[in-house]
């Protein structure tokens, strides 16, 4: 079958029918949500690996809360931002520091500066990486979904259900910080 | 990352995993619907039942109450039970309504002015259609509701700060009976000096507010003698009105001629 070609809510109907085909819809999104569940906290790939499970087995549990009118990319990540809250909330463990890919970090912070081909040192990146991971969780969020995972803003609103202005105040009042952070640490003059 | 799709499976069909029917979410979405609409109108009923409150307050005769001066007296008399269910209905119909699928996009602020309105737009129907005041003969009716709300009823039933009210049970020629809200009978003396508002009849069932003083045991001498408003009688139920002439229905005098 060509994966490719079945959209979404075909893809729901084969997946009510018979579970086997719910694989076509894992090896659509599963590496999406890996890299946005790496993206948001720090953890172990083999960590990471068993979240993306957990959350495909809730996505096949509640698939049917899907509208044809939505977009299915929404709840699966909406799945993912709960289930890494609850796992955060659990494990009680803190982000760390550095936990951003280099490639990201500088992905992020084009999105807010022109970056000159030397402030990309790997000093310079490190210390961009340590301003984004002091960002507070919901702030980074909206950062991450906006210009990392390049969500549209009322993508966004049905990820994290909060209303459009609120989530609007949060990539603007996050970009903000992280230029101030920016500015902390001297990358950005 | 490794290609996980035939672990989940795999994982799906060992832990027997099964997809929510679709009729469950959409048996969810109705019901949030549901609770939203009714907590928007059980805070509007709130409001109503308070403005009927403070509407139906006496505040002629606030100082005999004993409160003094006319802060002591609102301080008591604001219906704050009903403020209290009104506040916690608004919150409730606000965390319902961003449960239904839609009513996270709305803000926050709009959502506030849009449940607000709503709430005093049912208010004010209810409000007109009297359905307030049918909502707190239904609640009067409960047991110890006077005793923990300010209510006309418990501030009328002080007869030794000179407030009574009662059910007309007899009228003779220079007294009549009344039995108050706890069913104790009364004798209530009047003269030439006492003040009518209307007439009273001595058929069952008609209630009045008296101003005057007690004078014993169950003995009570009336300076003003006023209808109730019409609306109950001492065991809470609904008191039709008679006007006009009440045929057969006269007590010993006849029907008292009020001044």
């Amino acid at each position: 079958m060509d994966n490719n070609q079945i959209t979404d809510w075909e893809l729901i109907q084969l997946s009510n029918r018979d579970s086997k085909n719910f694989k076509y819809i894992v090896e659509r999104y599963q590496v999406r949500i890996f890299r946005y569940l790496k993206r948001m906290a720090y953890f172990s790939n083999e960590d990471i690996e068993d979240m993306v499970q957990e959350v495909f087995i809730k996505v096949y549990h509640s698939m049917n809360d899907f509208e044809s009118t939505d977009k299915f990319s929404s709840l699966i990540y909406r799945i993912a931002h709960n289930h890494l809250v609850d796992r955060i909330r659990r494990s009680n463990s803190r982000v760390k520091e550095n936990f951003f890919e280099d490639e990201d970090a500088l992905m992020l912070v084009r999105s807010e500066i022109n970056l000159e081909a030397d402030l990309a040192s790997q000093e310079a990146v490190e210390k961009i990486k340590l301003a984004i991971s002091r960002l507070p969780e919901n702030y980074r969020e909206a950062l991450v979904l906006k210009f990392l995972e390049e969500k549209t803003i009322e993508e966004i609103v049905d990820i994290l259900r909060k209303p459009q202005g609120t989530v609007a105040t949060l990539i603007r009042r996050g970009r903000e910080m992280l230029k101030n952070e920016l500015l902390k640490a001297g990358i950005f003059a | 990352m490794k290609d996980l799709s035939n672990k989940i499976i795999q994982s799906i069909e060992d832990q027997a995993v099964r997809p929510v029917p679709r009729w469950q979410y959409a048996a969810k979405k109705i019901l949030f619907w549901i609770m939203s609409v009714l907590l928007v109108f059980f805070s509007a009923l709130a409001l109503a039942l308070a403005v009927y409150l403070i509407q139906s307050i006496d505040w002629r005769v606030y100082a005999m109450f004993g409160y003094g001066n006319m802060l002591v007296f609102i301080l008591n008399a604001f219906p704050y039970a009903f403020i209290f269910l009104l506040a916690v209905f608004l919150i409730s119909a606000y965390y319902f309504y961003r449960k239904t699928p839609k009513g996270h996009k709305i803000n926050v602020s709009t959502l506030v002015l849009l449940l607000v309105f709503s709430g005093l737009g049912a208010a004010s129907m209810l409000h007109i259609l009297g359905i307030n005041r049918e909502a707190y003969f239904q609640l009067a009716r409960m047991p110890f509701y006077h005793q923990m709300m300010f209510t006309k009823e418990r501030e009328w039933s002080h007869p030794d700060r000179g407030l009574l009210w009662g059910e007309v049970v007899s009228v003779s020629r220079n007294d009549f009976s009344l039995r108050d809200m706890s069913g104790k009978n009364w004798k209530v003396a009047y003269d030439n000096s006492t003040f009518f508002e209307d007439r009273i009849y001595s058929d069952q069932g008609q209630n009045v507010k008296i101003i005057g003083q007690r004078n014993g045991i169950d003995n009570f001498q009336a300076k003003k003698v006023q209808k109730w408003d019409g609306v109950m009688n001492c065991n809470g139920h609904r008191n039709m009105m008679r006007g006009g002439n009440a045929g057969g229905m006269m007590g010993p005098r006849g029907m008292m001629n009020w001044k």
